[in-house]
């Protein structure tokens, strides 16, 4: 049976890509959120061997850590980092 | 919020740590860690769920099937003030050779690495194990290094890149301990006192910024 113009623009309105995201509850809907803007972790060679990330949620420690463990290679390879 | 994946390394990629994590043992664990991920290969053992807590012998029989390689270490096998020795180790290792020789065909595969701190010590304790890849550590982080670097090696499939040698993978553990002190001194944090999960993801950020400046 066709729809009603009405119905068909409130598709179109509420049917967008993060619609399904919408209908969750507000913890579910901040971790897929934040899962989807964070940058995925990639592999990299070391050495002629690729290593795949490890895996698991970073405490705020390992964050820290990888910031600053990214900003003294950076200063040993001679750029500039930002205080 | 950083990536949160969860995904499985495969199993051909896990290698499993059954071994003491006292904290007498910790250099010798971390070196191994080390070697591991710079090899490319995944660690895994008890600490990756409790991070010290005691875990039910379910959960690391089924940590023992999810990876092909096993280091299983057996140095700190030594009768205690009770008069009896830790049986913990030895079990785990019975258990990755019952799931080789009795599971399924993807069992088949599995290699251990059995580690010790005297050279043919098990000849007196555990003998049915001879004919197994068995090194010596002789209680060093170096050697320890040697001894999971060198195995990974020779059981590499052949058309695999050649890994770095022991010598670069010692070297480069030592510079990596001599720069993570001093990012954790300013918290006045040692880098022994990381948990075993910041230990992983500090050698993986290390390695990764390492091959970003090469």
């Amino acid at each position: 049976m066709p729809r009603k113009p009405s119905e068909r623009r409130s598709n179109l309105v509420f049917r967008g890509a993060n619609s399904h995201i919408e209908g969750m509850a507000t913890t579910a809907k901040k971790t897929t959120r934040a899962r989807r803007v964070a940058p995925a972790e990639k592999a990299f060679v070391y050495r002629g061997i690729k290593i795949q990330p490890v895996t698991g949620r970073r405490s705020p420690l390992s964050k820290a850590l990888r910031d600053e463990i990214r900003k003294l290679a950076e200063q040993k390879r001679g750029e500039h980092v930002p205080a | 919020m950083a990536s949160t994946s969860r995904r499985k390394p495969p199993a051909s990629k896990s290698v499993f740590i059954n071994c003491p994590f006292d904290d007498g043992f910790v250099p010798i664990l971390r070196a191994m860690v080390f070697a591991i991920l710079a090899a490319g290969y995944h660690p895994r053992c008890a600490l990756d769920s409790t991070d010290g807590a005691d875990i039910r012998v379910g959960k690391i029989a089924q940590m023992i099937g999810e990876c092909d390689w096993g280091i299983h270490d057996l140095s700190r096998v030594e009768v205690e003030d009770g008069g009896l020795p830790r049986f913990n180790m030895p079990m785990e290792l019975g258990l990755h050779l019952g799931a080789r020789i009795l599971g399924e065909k993807r069992h088949r595969r599995k290699r251990a690495l059995i580690l010790d701190a005297e050279r043919h010590r098990y000849d007196r304790a555990l003998s049915d194990i001879s004919g197994q890849d068995i090194e010596s550590h002789r209680n060093s982080p170096d050697e320890a290094i040697r001894c999971v670097r060198n195995w990974l090696s020779e059981h590499r499939p052949r058309n695999a890149e050649p890994l770095p040698g022991a010598a670069a993978l010692q070297a480069d553990y030592r510079q990596f301990q001599a720069e993570i002190g001093p990012l954790l001194a300013p918290r006045r944090l040692d880098p022994n006192d990381l948990t075993h999960s910041d230990f992983l993801f500090a050698v993986s950020d290390w390695l990764e910024a390492r091959a970003a400046a090469a």
